[in-house]
């Protein structure tokens, strides 16, 4: 007995002489084989492109968050301002407006500081309209102007303490300002620079000293 | 010529080589398949049937099998996996035992005789280890000797020896 025989005799079957075109047939429904390649490549740059991506935005989010803590610290040297909407010049200052929003100044009034506290802050557009007639553009920027309160931003401010004192003298400022008995329209102008107003340098005459020499047994001499 | 236009154009020729050498796989592969399933099954429509579905996963995945030996060796193993699981989840499979394939024309006593040497054969076979099954079958198909075993197994040349040593020591046992 011959298992290798037998057994190749019973495995000499050959498949029907359809069965090759039944697999084309098959093959013919099927989808075109899948490009792993070309795929693997795309997945892998859409992969690497989404890594960037999310690295890029938490590093803008990160600096956001810094710059606006910058903000704030910068916000010291502004000015506020409310406007009241009922009175007929439209800038009126009261207790309120002291601890109410910013509004940027000139640099002259740059100790005047601001609170902002973010509730009212949030309704306070403000906008200094007596300073909107000046004519030039940086004059009205130097004089004081327009600020519009940020709500989302003055709700992260931390509040900021003012000098009672100076609080009160910006604010008689402003109410001078708005009332007409202080003109400001000087300070807008820029100042003309005359080389003529600076005296020229005189001479210094400085008299030559003279060092006497010692005497022996003098001052400093030792007994 | 642009990347795109080149791209483009080589896109189809692409395909058109790789149905090529599918085709090609196709036909000297197609006998292979088949009497793998027919191994496990002994149903020649349902040998057919696992053997194109075989082919058909091999289309899908053919990008990574135009290696010829590789072509090969996925094939067997495919092959011999979906005859398995077709065999298992048949549940016609005891109807179809019973009424198995009779070679056609009159009933002579040497058919019947070879018919049932085939059946207890086949019993034999049945009985033995997947590893040792295969082996033994793929020896004893197309002439493969042991290294082309080897090659479509997936092992090493000795063990192939090994395990078609002790697969003719059981199938003597078993058919004494």
């Amino acid at each position: 007995m011959n298992i290798d025989r037998e057994l190749q005799a019973a495995l000499d079957v050959d498949p029907s002489p359809e069965f090759v075109a039944r697999v084309r047939m098959r093959i013919a429904s099927e989808p075109p084989p899948r490009r792993w390649g070309f795929a693997w490549m795309v997945v892998a740059a859409g992969a690497a492109a989404a890594v960037v991506v999310a690295v890029v935005v938490t590093r803008a989010v990160g600096e956001r968050k810094g710059s606006a803590e910058l903000l704030a610290s910068r916000v010291l040297p502004t000015v506020m301002a409310l406007i009241d909407p009922g009175s007929p010049k439209g800038l009126r200052y009261d207790d309120h407006a002291a601890d109410a929003t910013g509004v940027t100044q000139s640099s002259r009034i740059a100790s005047a500081t601001a609170v902002a506290q973010p509730s009212r802050a949030a309704s306070a557009a403000v906008v200094a309209q007596p300073f909107r007639a000046a004519k030039e553009p940086e004059s009205s920027r130097a004089a004081s102007a327009a600020v519009v309160a940020q709500p989302f931003r003055a709700a992260k401010e931390p509040e900021i303490l003012v000098d009672s004192r100076e609080a009160a003298a910006f604010r008689r400022l402003l109410a001078g300002v708005s009332a007409g008995r202080i003109d400001l329209n000087h300070m807008l102008k820029p100042s003309p620079f005359v080389m003529a107003d600076i005296a020229p340098v005189e001479d210094i005459d400085i008299t030559p000293l003279s060092i006497e020499p010692l005497s022996p047994g003098g001052e400093g001499a030792r007994p | 010529m642009h990347v795109a236009e080149s791209l483009a154009v080589s896109t189809p020729s692409m395909d058109e080589e790789l149905e090529r050498e599918f085709e090609a796989r196709l036909v000297e592969s197609s006998t292979l398949a088949f009497r793998v399933a027919y191994s496990v099954l002994r149903q020649r429509q349902d040998a057919e049937d696992v053997a194109q579905e075989a082919f058909a996963k091999a289309y899908r995945s053919f990008r990574q099998l135009r290696d010829r030996e590789r072509f090969r060796a996925w094939l067997v193993r495919m092959t011999w996996r979906l005859a398995i699981d077709h065999r298992r989840g048949d549940r016609r499979r005891s109807a179809r035992e019973l009424t198995a394939e009779t070679p056609a024309g009159p009933a002579t006593a040497d058919t019947l005789e070879g018919q049932e040497r085939a059946d207890r054969l086949w019993a034999a076979i049945d009985a033995l280890p997947d590893k040792l099954r295969v082996a033994i079958v793929l020896a004893n198909i197309e002439g493969h000797d042991t290294a082309e075993v080897a090659a479509l197994v997936g092992v090493p040349i000795g063990t192939v020896k090994s395990r078609l040593f002790v697969a003719r020591q059981r199938l003597k046992e078993l058919l004494q």
